[in-house]
């Protein structure tokens, strides 16, 4: 393989979109227009149509914050963890992870301004100067998570768009339809000059180091949401490494989920290869035993606690109404995973495919069941309410919604700019 | 004295960075290369300091640390409501916002770093120097006294070079 061929490989899946490329997109944007109607519909007659009763008045808007944050952490982990280890193996997945942690980020930063009665009130959540001198509580997590998301977002966007500009550079130059003005307009004029990859080199590593801590602070503060409150099965001490295990956990499985199809879609076989799944396996195995012990400590901790209301909470979540919901969740996180322990079915597409959708089902589930039946089973007994909360059709829709946006952006994403970093590609190939 | 420039097009970093190695040696002229990956070869060519996009980035931290504490801070002694029963000014928020803030204006401030000491955006007239080294090709631009030229285009040669563009 030479240098020329890697540029041409990975600028042919820029090309004119087939068939499968067009009907994937007007079947995302149909359903992302159910969502917004949804979320119109809400807007118009008030969060009620949302289902929420009490005590439930947390339910799956937070599930798909939740939800989603996660989901942003496979960038990090798979692009800068990765790279400060100087694993090469990254270089085929690393630009796709970046491009869906920052996808995921914007969906995800949605559903608190979703969750809002008046949701064109958002810009409250942000510190201005007014002229009654009030200012928003910085002791509230909800303002943690305010700056929290909004920098995660503005560093993943650098991160992202860093390591894209010199591939938009060779974009510029090798392009020649009515893409190449974006590209010249967005390369910012890159040469490859020497003097230009030295200071890239130290920023990107910059920012390699800077976004492992930011994304563990991160899903730490998403859940002290949680924990900082007193609920029973909230109100919990492990509960930010728990959080942070289970990121990075359903992230890896978003990542399989989004590279399987992708790779095939836009002919990318020899660069997304059989060992970047295989390592992604593995990854998602010991992601899953770090769960399971988590899952294994939560309960202990309950028990362990002698604390009757944490102890009634865990023991309402294994056997009452919200039961079937927690061994699913049990069973697609911690058992399904440990199959991709042999190498022949993780190896094998198809296998590891439907784990990675089983442990996305799962992690979603966690994320309901850790909101809605610790809040079904708080304090008071009178609250302790025998009807099942149930979705209603405006959470299904905004939730269905929030899943096309993002598949949405990724698919024009990758048809627009390169999906796998050239730059590093060409970096590993020995020119003889 | 005037001066002329002369572009040696190599197929590898390491013939690059030897005509680089050549130049500055026999003390020619100057010489910058242009490459379409972060060859490890041509940024070893020749002594550098570390990047100034360090310092920007130590600085933006700093700077966005300050403010990420002290803005908290007083907002909660201006409007100094107790809510949960918490103090006014707390310490456990003071450390998230101002962490948060840090790494917001450290990596704001390196990516103004990186614009800067890159000599980017070049929207105008930044087209680059020859199309090839963004795709395949490795560049070594010498700019030198016309005396000079023929020296250096022996090095260009001997490195390597498939092609030789005489800039005038």
């Amino acid at each position: 393989m030479t240098l020329s061929d890697t540029t041409d490989d990975i600028l042919r899946a820029l090309g004119r979109p087939g068939a499968a490329y067009f009907t994937t997109l007007a079947c995302l944007l149909a359903v992302l227009a159910l969502g917004i109607f949804g979320f119109a519909y809400q807007v118009r007659f008030g969060l009620g149509v949302a289902g929420y009763q009490p005590p439930i008045l947390w339910a799956v808007y937070i599930t798909n914050f939740v939800f989603w944050i996660g989901i942003t952490h496979s960038g990090t982990l798979i692009s800068a963890v990765l790279f400060l280890f100087r694993a090469r193996w990254r270089t085929g997945v690393a630009r796709a992870s970046e491009a869906m942690t920052v996808f995921a980020i914007m969906t995800g930063a949605l559903f608190p301004i979703i969750h809002l009665g008046r949701p064109w009130l958002f810009y409250w959540l942000l510190p201005f100067p007014n002229e009654r001198h009030l200012w928003v509580n910085f002791r509230s997590p909800i303002i943690w998570d305010l700056f929290a998301i909004l920098t995660y977002l503005t560093v993943s966007i650098i991160f992202l768009y860093v390591g894209l500009l010199p591939d938009l550079a060779t974009a510029r130059d090798k392009i020649r339809d009515w893409r190449r003005p974006i590209y010249r307009f967005l390369s910012l004029g890159w040469s490859g000059s020497e003097r230009q990859w030295w200071h890239y080199n130290s920023l990107y590593g910059l920012l390699a180091a800077l976004a492992v801590p930011l994304a563990i602070s991160v899903h730490s503060i998403v859940s002290w949401d949680f924990a900082t409150t007193l609920i029973p099965g909230w109100h919990s001490t492990i509960f930010a490494p728990y959080f942070v295990a289970g990121a990075i956990f359903s992230g890896v499985a978003m990542m399989i989920t989004l590279l399987i199809p992708m790779r095939s879609l836009l002919g990318l076989e020899s660069y997304i290869r059989v060992h970047h799944f295989e390592n992604l396996g593995k990854l998602l195995v010991v992601m899953s035993l770090v769960m399971s012990y988590s899952y294994g400590m939560e309960f202990f901790v309950a028990w362990y606690s002698g604390n009757l209301f944490e102890q009634a909470t865990y023991w309402a979540r294994v056997t009452g109404q919200y039961a079937p919901l927690t061994w699913t969740m049990l069973a697609c996180n911690t058992l399904v995973p440990l199959i991709l322990i042999s190498k022949r079915i993780r190896t094998h597409f198809g296998a590891l495919f439907s784990v990675a959708i089983l442990v996305n089902v799962g992690m979603w589930l966690e994320r309901y069941v850790i909101v809605v039946s610790s809040l079904a089973h708080d304090f008071n007994p009178a609250n302790w309410t025998s009807t099942l909360y149930q979705p209603t059709w405006v959470e299904a829709a905004i939730t269905a919604g929030s899943f096309a946006l993002f598949f949405l952006l990724f698919l024009l994403f990758v048809k627009l700019f390169p999906p796998i970093a050239m730059n590093e590609i060409k970096e590993r190939i020995e020119v003889t | 004295m005037s001066k002329t420039t002369l572009l040696g097009v190599y197929r590898s970093g390491t013939q690059a960075a030897a005509a680089i190695t050549a130049v500055r040696e026999k003390q020619l002229g100057v010489a910058d290369a242009y490459s379409p990956t972060a060859d490890a070869a041509i940024l070893g060519a020749r002594p550098r300091s570390a990047s100034a996009v360090r310092l920007f980035t130590l600085l933006g931290g700093i700077v966005g640390g300050v403010i990420g504490v002290a803005f908290p801070a007083y907002t909660m002694t201006t409007w100094p409501l107790i809510v949960g029963g918490k103090p006014p000014l707390s310490f456990p928020p003071l450390v998230i916002i101002g962490f948060e803030l840090m790494m917001l204006g450290a990596a704001l401030s390196g990516f103004i770093g990186f614009l800067v000491m890159s000599r980017l955006p070049r929207l105008q007239g930044g087209s680059p120097i020859d199309r090839r080294f963004t795709d395949d090709m490795f560049g070594v631009l010498v700019t030198c006294e016309i005396e000079k030229r023929a020296e250096v285009l022996v090095c260009l040669e001997q490195s390597g070079t498939s092609e030789v563009i005489d800039g005038g």
